[in-house]
């Protein structure tokens, strides 16, 4: 019995090697079929990485399909990279396999760029009747330019707002925050706004959260200084920088109108605020905050508090091209739709004109259109330079996380960040 | 002679087992619980610290949309022939190899198992991107071959070193006896040492299963195409663009890891203290 | 003649293993040893460098650190994750009602997605509403702080890896299996108490598992990277070898780096191994030499 045992595992494995080799034949014929079908189409195929996942691939792939009906001359793929998207774009730019048309967010673009991942699109993009440049905000538009060259069109820009717990706010009396307010105002409005509820001598309701979201761009811009400016160089510890590295430095171990960071961090930002453990959080605009709160408080939004200059950090994404797609005209031309056809997807758009349809695709978002908007005027990405992420790595290391502890002052911290940014950077 | 008779003595060493056994299996199966519930929340009750472990409402949906969110049974299909093949091959051609360095002298064995252990101690990061390289001159991108294909060249280092370690205590008596009666190694080995070694071979099963069916990063690298993806990948799927949907993903999570649990939990019978070789070696 | 070519028989067996090899490992290793040599960030030619990549690492803190926290780690965790798995498979390795679930449960660690593992782990680690402060507080001390203060943050973690002991039963599980009955019985008719058992018969009859174990825990311990890249804590201060390495070579794209950084950590984990290959033959008892039921202590021929 035994024997017979063994001997069906080892028919087993043989039957095993012969089927893994009727997969791969399989496999060759199925790509040789779509070769052919498509070269008597005369399309160009042209594959789209995404990090999009489940509902959204299927809208995604609604769109692409909608798009391949209408395109004469190209074929859309998708493919979907659901995890370690990063990881997979590189491994296979390493191997000139990068997908034809792929997603890169803001602080990857320059890198791709000058290590001639992507291409240039400029070109293409010049004088395109699809293609209305000046119909893009700006800031958005500008993390696209490398060296005087356009590499990409965003698709999404999500500004930062400042979302309040209107009825928290309503029972303790403060007043709502405005479009117009200075760091000052925030400040005294959170102090108000931190309480010990239930008198256990712990606080448990907190003006903001501060976690390591948002990023320190956000004061540093709003009070007129830079991290490192557009020609590359560190800015980080002059005066008006530090000026605003004091106001975050100031919320959080004076005023103390945070949690601390570990409690932040083991339930989560938006968590707290959801639950009305805290009355002010920076989110980004399209954030389903309002759907997930529904009717447990009342959610308002505005712009963020400002000092010298108004300013907010966005998130922004582009669709990039790779250079080693064969038709760059073509692709180039697939770009173009492409985009212009997720500007009008559930996503918060790049460009003006659709902006206004935002109301209609985010009815959630309606209230609060036209801070949304300013808000979209006065966005803005980082100086993105080719070293971005290890830029963004140190500044935490030196100056936030550092901060967040109390443990440096702003002076030593920004000095701190100054001088490895410039290490960093060779300067 | 000890003041407590034998059977009170098994009595008091039970009661201690079933202590620390509830003790400790409350604690690793707190994470368990915590899927469930989170399987049945939506979206808004999710993280809090304390947990919830009870929610308000039950949201069976979360089940509805783990499998039609993501072609599930698709993804299980692909999952199910990948671990198919990795398993058979990564078991047999294991205990094949492990046989080799376990009952040979051969020149050169040790710089060869050296050589074998060296392959696990480099971190597979680095390789990343030639291994990506090697697959994609041979064509084999976006085909299961590069998941199935080397699991029958050597199988695992691990499972040979970890079946060497049981070869190794396989009387050499038993194996003697059969070449004097004319048995070749290879009859050896397959009536000898695998039916003798099937807790080990059992052991590795499962973690070769395991290894495949939870396996995230080789199909994520190799697999392009969204109809060749396994489970894993559609697991990844709920992490989207804005948010993570954990309802629906622990949902799914759960359907996942069910075959896993229910393996382990019927493998068991290997596992019963002294059956299987007593009445060999003893 | 024939016994020249009989000596190379055990080639026949690992053939499939030399040939995988030479197929599918060797290009790649030999493409990350030249790697280690270069500036590379994984998009454009690799540049040749010499030794630059080692000498710039051990002027950097980050990768001291994170080598420091690593080697700590694993003084602890390897020890007692061998003895801890170990005692459970012992205990779990009983006929009582319901030990396939007991099993079941305790295995768990190993199969349970690792984002609800991590959240678990937050939560029982919260300083202020966390499971052990809690606890603590009865008997009336203030826990610390345990993820967010640096000094806390490796004793977390191995908590964590003591936790997770389970998942590494199952070796030890197999091993038991095979170490006969009679042993134990004839020992019992001696006399022997449930120490003596373990020492002089489990234990030595074991000692190639542990062996085994040892050795996958001393890989496993220099490589860890999930949870303490999903966890994370007390920032930088208590970064793990692997971490700092994912992050040059993924995050920065500095390839050439990170190889070096893996070839750095390839000779600390293979100078120990092979440490423990030398000390073997001392404690690991490989039985040829069981003869009916008796211990006797003959060279190991297998080796």
């Amino acid at each position: 019995m035994k024997r017979n045992f063994w001997r069906k595992v080892i028919s087993g494995v043989a039957v095993a090697f012969m089927l893994t080799g009727m997969i791969g034949c399989s496999d060759s014929s199925n790509t040789a079929k779509e070769g052919s079908s498509s070269s008597s189409n005369k399309k160009v195929e042209l594959k789209v990485g995404t990090w999009a996942g489940a509902q959204e691939l299927k809208e995604f792939q609604a769109i692409v399909d909608k798009l391949n009906q209408q395109a004469k001359d190209y074929h859309l793929t998708i493919q979907s990279i659901p995890a370690d998207y990063y990881k997979k774009i590189q491994t296979m730019a390493a191997a000139k396999q990068a997908p034809d048309l792929f997603w890169l967010s803001q602080e990857y673009i320059p890198m791709y760029a000058k290590l001639g991942v992507i291409s240039p699109i400029d070109e293409y993009v010049k004088d395109h009747p699809e293609v209305n440049l000046d119909d893009y905000f700006e800031g958005p538009l500008k993390i696209g330019e490398v060296d005087g060259k356009l590499y990409g069109l965003p698709w999404i820009n999500q500004p930062v707002m400042l979302y309040y717990n209107q009825t928290l706010f309503e029972k303790y009396g403060v007043e709502l925050p405005k479009p117009n307010w200075t760091w000052e105002d925030f400040r005294k409005a959170a102090i108000k706004l931190t309480k010990d509820t239930n008198n256990d001598g712990k606080v448990d309701q907190f003006g903001t959260v501060v976690d390591g979201w948002p990023p320190i761009a956000l004061w540093i811009w709003t009070y007129g200084g830079e991290i490192v400016d557009k020609d590359g160089k560190v800015r980080i510890d002059e005066p008006e920088a530090i000026e605003g590295i004091k106001m975050f430095d100031q919320l959080i171990n004076k005023d103390k109108v945070t949690p601390s960071k570990t409690q932040a961090q083991n339930t989560g930002g938006p968590e707290m605020f959801k639950t009305g453990k805290v009355a002010m959080f920076f989110g980004g605009a399209g954030d389903d905050l309002e759907k997930q709160i529904g009717d447990a408080f009342k959610v308002g939004m505005t712009k963020v508090p400002h000092a010298t200059k108004e300013a907010t950090f966005s998130w922004i994404a582009a669709t990039v091209m790779s250079s080693t797609t064969k038709n760059k005209e073509v692709a180039a031309e697939a770009l173009i739709d492409l985009t212009n056809a997720i500007h009008e997807w559930k996503i918060l758009p790049p460009t003006k004109s659709d902006l206004t349809n935002v109301a209609k695709i985010r009815p959630d978002k309606a209230y609060a259109i036209d801070v949304i908007k300013e808000s979209s005027t006065i966005s803005r990405g980082f100086n993105n330079q080719d070293k971005q992420n290890e830029l963004d790595t140190a500044i935490w290391q030196q100056l936030y996380e550092p901060i967040l502890l109390g443990k440096k002052s702003p002076e030593q911290a920004a000095k701190d960040a100054g001088n490895a940014l410039r290490k960093i950077l060779g300067q | 002679m000890p003041s407590l008779t034998i059977t009170q003595r098994k009595r008091i060493q039970t009661i201690f087992v079933y202590l620390f056994l509830i003790v400790s299996s409350t604690a690793t199966v707190l994470p368990l619980l915590w899927m469930i519930s989170t399987s049945l929340k939506s979206g808004s009750v999710i993280f809090q610290i304390p947990p919830q472990w009870f929610p308000d409402s039950l949201h069976w949906e979360n089940y509805q949309r783990a499998i039609t969110d993501i072609p599930f049974f698709l993804y299980l299909k692909n999952t199910v022939i990948i671990t198919f093949f990795r398993m058979i091959a990564e078991v047999f051609v294991s205990a094949l190899v492990a046989y080799g360095f376990a009952r040979f002298d051969f020149p050169g064995k040790n710089i060869w198992f050296m050589i074998l252990l060296s392959t696990i101690m480099l971190p597979g990061e680095i390789t990343m991107i030639p291994v990506f390289i090697m697959f994609s001159k041979l064509g084999w991108i976006n085909t299961f071959k590069p998941l199935i294909v080397p699991a029958f060249f050597g199988g695992q280092a691990v499972f040979v070193f970890l079946l060497r370690q049981f070869f190794l205590t396989i009387p050499r008596e038993l194996e003697e006896a059969a070449l004097m009666d004319g048995a070749s190694r290879w009859q050896i080995f397959y009536k000898i040492f695998l039916p003798l070694s099937k807790p080990a071979l059992v052991t590795i099963a499962l973690f070769s299963f395991q290894g495949s069916w939870n396996d995230l990063l080789g199909p994520l690298m190799y697999l392009n195409d969204s109809n060749k993806f396994t489970l894993q990948l559609g697991l990844a799927m709920f992490n989207g663009m804005t948010k993570v949907e954990w309802g629906p993903l622990m949902a799914a999570s759960l359907l996942v890891l069910l075959p896993t649990l229910v393996l382990f939990f019927s493998l068991q019978k290997y596992f019963v203290e002294g059956i299987s070789i007593t009445g060999i070696k003893g | 003649m024939k016994k020249n070519i009989k000596k190379y028989e055990g080639y026949i067996f690992i053939l499939p293993w030399i040939l995988g090899f030479f197929i599918f490992t060797i290009f790649p290793i030999g493409f990350a040893f030249y790697i280690g040599f270069t500036d590379w960030n994984s998009f454009t030619e690799p540049k040749f460098i010499g030794l630059d990549n080692y000498i710039s690492l051990f002027k950097d803190p980050n990768f001291l650190n994170s080598l420091k926290v690593t080697v700590i780690y694993a003084a602890f965790a390897i020890p007692l994750g061998i003895v801890s798995s170990l005692l459970i498979a012992v205990i779990v390795n009983v006929k009582v009602k319901g030990i396939y679930l007991f099993r079941t449960a305790l295995y768990l660690p190993a199969v349970v997605s690792g984002v609800s593992i991590a959240l678990l782990w937050r939560w029982i680690l919260d300083p202020d509403y966390g499971l052990i402060n809690f606890l603590l507080s009865y008997i009336g001390i203030s826990g610390p702080n345990w993820l967010g203060d640096p000094a806390w943050v490796l004793p977390s973690y191995v908590m964590m890896a003591i936790w997770g002991a389970g998942g590494g039963m199952l070796t030890y599980l197999a091993g038991l299996q095979d170490i006969p009955r009679s042993l134990y019985e004839s020992a019992e008719i001696d006399g022997a108490g449930w120490w003596t058992k373990f020492r002089h018969i489990t234990l030595p009859m074991l000692s190639p598992v542990i062996f085994y174990n040892l050795v996958m825990g001393i890989i496993g311990a220099f490589r860890k990277f999930n949870d303490a890249y999903i966890i994370g804590g007390a920032g930088n201060q208590a970064q793990f070898y692997m971490v700092y390495l994912y992050e040059n070579a993924f995050n920065f794209y500095k390839m050439g780096y990170a190889t070096a950084m893996a070839w750095i950590l390839f000779i600390i984990i293979l100078l120990l191994t092979l440490l423990v290959f030398k000390t073997s033959p001392l404690w690991v008892f490989y039985s040829g030499e069981l003869e009916n039921g008796k211990k006797k202590k003959t060279k190991n021929k297998s080796r």
